[in-house]
C-alpha cells in the first residue's frame, strides 16, 4: 500500500512539474471554500475535486483503477480534476467584484500575469517547430520518402530508419513498408531487432549496420553520415548512396530496389495497394 | 482535387454537419451554439463508435464506412436543418445580441493565436506513428485496423489497445469525405482549427453554469481558461498541454474536450435541481469517450462515477443516480472487454 501512494505521489509531481500551478488550484479551492461557499462553482466542483482526489491517493481505488488502465499510465486520472474550472472561475469571482472599469482591467492583466509566471508558456517550451510539408512531418522524413518512392518506382521493398525519421515515414506515405518503427515496434523478428539496436546505437558501427541490413535483406537503410570513412564501411557491404536529406542519408541495397528481396515480402501479407 | 476545395468540404464534415446535427437535441429548450455543435459531435462520435467495432471484426473496406458513416450523418444534418426550419418558421431570427466585452475579445485573440500555432506549425510526437499512421495506412489499403500501421504488413492479431478505440479511423474517414485529403494534413492543421475552439466552447457552457446572466464575468472565466492553457507547458501530462500539442489525437481531445464536457453534462443531470439537457447526452458522451481513447472507456464512467456519488448526497435522488449508472452501460461493457483482452 504504501509503495503505491508513494508511486501515486510520484504521478501527482511529474503532473504539476515544477510550477507552481497546483498552488494556484489550491489557493483557488480554498479561496471558492471561505468567500464563495454558496456560488454553484463551489457547490458542483469543489465536492467532485474532493472525491476525485480521494480516489487518486487512495492505495485501494488506485491498485484497482492501475489493474484497469495500466500502471504506467496512472497519471491519466489527474484528466479526472478540473484545475482548469476550479482555477478561472475563482479568478473570475474575485475579479467580477470589481466595479472600477480600471481597476478590474487591470487585475484581470495581473491575473493573466500571476497565471503566466505559475505555468510555462506552451510555445517557450519548445513544442513547434516550421516545417515545409502540409503533413506537417520532419523535413528530412519527407524528402527521404520522396526520394525512396522515386528511387524504387513499382518495386516493392522493406525501409529502415532510426527512432527520428521512422515513426514519420508512414505517417508521410503509408506506401513505404517498414523492417520496424518507432521503438523497433512491430519488427519481423531477431534480425530487424538487431538492426534497430544497430541503427539506434548511442555509437554508430556502420559495419555492423550494413552488415545486419545486408543479411535480412532491408532494400533501404536512412542513416546519419558524418564522414566519407563510415560511407565506404556501407558501401563495402553492398550499400550504395541514393541522396541525402539533411543530415541523414539514403542507401539502397544493391543496383535496385528489387536487385534483392526480402522473404518477408512474400511471407506476410502486406497492405501495399 | 484542389486543396482549397479539400479544406472547405472538410470544414463542411467537420463544422456545418455536427452544427446542423446538434439541432436535433434542442428539444423545447434554446440550446447555444456552443451546445449545439457540442452536442452534434457527441452524436457524430458514438455513431462512429458504434459502426466501427462490428466492421472491424467483419473486415469490412474502409469505403464502406465512409459512405454509411457519411450518410448517416448528412441525414442527422439535413433532418436538424429541417428541425430548425420548422421551429423558426414564424420567428423573427434578427434577435438583438448582447455586446460581448473587451474580454471576450482578448479570449478570442488567444484562441486564434492558438489555432494559428498549432495549425501552422509543426509539433512532433512520436505517437503520430500509431495514431496518424493508423488513418494514412486504412485509407491507402481501404481497410479498417487490418494493417500494422508500424509496418505496413497485415495484422496477424488485433491490437487490443486500440481496437475498442479506433479514433484513428473517425480520421481516416473524414478525410476521405474531404475529397480525398491526406489524413496528416487533416490531423495537424485541420483538426487544431475545430477542436481548439471545442474545447473553448466546453469552457463557455461551463462559464454560463457559473456565471449565468453575467456577461462580462463569463467573458473573464473564458479569458483566464484560455491563458492557462497557453502556459501549460509545465508538464507534458497535463491535459493543457495535451490539448495544445496533440489536439489530433484521440487521448487529447479526451482531456481537453470530452471529459471537460462531460463535467458540464454531468452537473445538468445529476447535481442541478432542474435538469437542462437529455439523459441520452449523457450516454453518447460515454460513447464517445470510449472511440477517442481506451482511457475513455475507463474515465467516463469513473467520472461520472464521482458525479453520481456527490449527487447521491446532496439529492438523495435514487431515479437519477439509476439513469446515470444506465448511461456508463456501454462504457462498462466495453471496458470488461478491454480488461479481457488487455
Amino acid at each position: 500500500m504504501k509503495e503505491i501512494f508513494q508511486q501515486t505521489k510520484i504521478f501527482w509531481d511529474n503532473y504539476w512539474g515544477k510550477s507552481l500551478v497546483m498552488w494556484l488550484l489550491v489557493f483557488s479551492i480554498l479561496y471558492l471554500l471561505i468567500f464563495r461557499r454558496h456560488k454553484k462553482s463551489t457547490k458542483y466542483l469543489i465536492p467532485y475535486t474532493a472525491v476525485v482526489l480521494i480516489l487518486f491517493f487512495c492505495p485501494i481505488s488506485a491498485k484497482f483503477i492501475q489493474k484497469c488502465i495500466g500502471k504506467t499510465v496512472y497519471w491519466r486520472v489527474l484528466w479526472l480534476l478540473p484545475a482548469i474550472p476550479v482555477i478561472a472561475a475563482a479568478m473570475t469571482e474575485f475579479l467580477k467584484e470589481r466595479k472600477n472599469k480600471g481597476i478590474q482591467f487591470g487585475l484581470v492583466l495581473l491575473a493573466i500575469a500571476a497565471i503566466a509566471y505559475s505555468g510555462r508558456g506552451i510555445y517557450a517550451a519548445g513544442n513547434y517547430k516550421l516545417v515545409n510539408n502540409y503533413q506537417q512531418v520532419p523535413d528530412e522524413v519527407a524528402a527521404i520518402c520522396e526520394m525512396v518512392k522515386k528511387d524504387a518506382g513499382d518495386s516493392e521493398f522493406l525501409l529502415a530508419a532510426d527512432n527520428y525519421i521512422g515513426p514519420y515515414v508512414r505517417v508521410y506515405d503509408p506506401s513505404i513498408c517498414m523492417m520496424f518503427n518507432r521503438e523497433g515496434r512491430g519488427n519481423a523478428g531477431a534480425g530487424a531487432r538487431r538492426l534497430y539496436l544497430e541503427i539506434n546505437a548511442p555509437v554508430f558501427n556502420y559495419t555492423n549496420i550494413g552488415a545486419v541490413g545486408k543479411r535480412i535483406l532491408c532494400n533501404y537503410l536512412v542513416v546519419k553520415i558524418p564522414n566519407e570513412q563510415q560511407k565506404k564501411e556501407l558501401e563495402n557491404q553492398g550499400y550504395q548512396e541514393v541522396g541525402t536529406a539533411g543530415n541523414y542519408s539514403l542507401y539502397r541495397l544493391g543496383v535496385s530496389a528489387d536487385a534483392v528481396r526480402s522473404p518477408l515480402l512474400d511471407r506476410w501479407e502486406w497492405g501495399v495497394k | 482535387m484542389d486543396m482549397v476545395m479539400k479544406g472547405v468540404l472538410a470544414l463542411v464534415w467537420l463544422a456545418v454537419v455536427p452544427a446542423a446535427a446538434g439541432i436535433l437535441f434542442t428539444g423545447k429548450r434554446q440550446l447555444k451554439f456552443a451546445e449545439i455543435f457540442l452536442h452534434g459531435y457527441l452524436l457524430l462520435f458514438a455513431m462512429m463508435e458504434i459502426l466501427v467495432l462490428p466492421m472491424i471484426l467483419l473486415k469490412m473496406p474502409l469505403h464502406v464506412l465512409t459512405a454509411v458513416y457519411g450518410s448517416l450523418a448528412a441525414g442527422f444534418a439535413v433532418a436538424g436543418l429541417l428541425l430548425w426550419k420548422k421551429k423558426n418558421r414564424n420567428k423573427n431570427l434578427r434577435k438583438k445580441m448582447e455586446r460581448p466585452s473587451i474580454y471576450f475579445w482578448m479570449a478570442v485573440v488567444v484562441i486564434l493565436l492558438q489555432v494559428l500555432m498549432c495549425a501552422a506549425m509543426a509539433h512532433m510526437d512520436a505517437d503520430d506513428c500509431f495514431y496518424v499512421a493508423a488513418a494514412t495506412t486504412d485509407v491507402h489499403t481501404d481497410s479498417i485496423f487490418a494493417v500494422d500501421p508500424y509496418t505496413g504488413c497485415e495484422y496477424r492479431i488485433l491490437p487490443r489497445r486500440y481496437v475498442l478505440s479506433p479514433f484513428p479511423v473517425f480520421l481516416a474517414v473524414v478525410s476521405q469525405l474531404s475529397g480525398g485529403l491526406h489524413p496528416a494534413i487533416m490531423a495537424h492543421m485541420i483538426f487544431p482549427v475545430i477542436f481548439l475552439p471545442m474545447a473553448y466552447m466546453v469552457q463557455y457552457c461551463l462559464g454560463e453554469k457559473w456565471f449565468s446572466g453575467e456577461k462580462k464575468a463569463k467573458d473573464i472565466y473564458l479569458l483566464l481558461a484560455a491563458c492557462i492553457c497557453s502556459f501549460s507547458g509545465y508538464s507534458v501530462y497535463n491535459a493543457g498541454n495535451f490539448q495544445m500539442v496533440r489536439i489530433w489525437q484521440g487521448k487529447a481531445v479526451l482531456a481537453s474536450v470530452l471529459l471537460p464536457y462531460l463535467i458540464c453534462l454531468c452537473i445538468s443531470m445529476l447535481l442541478e435541481k432542474q435538469r437542462k439537457n437529455s439523459w441520452t447526452a449523457l450516454l453518447l458522451a460515454n460513447i464517445s469517450c470510449c472511440l477517442l481513447s481506451s482511457m475513455g472507456i475507463i474515465l467516463a464512467p469513473i467520472m461520472t462515477g464521482c458525479f453520481l456519488a456527490v449527487s447521491l448526497v446532496m439529492r438523495k435522488d435514487w431515479k437519477r443516480v439509476g439513469k446515470g449508472l444506465l448511461c456508463c452501460l456501454p462504457s462498462f461493457v466495453l471496458g470488461i472487454a478491454y480488461i479481457l483482452i488487455g
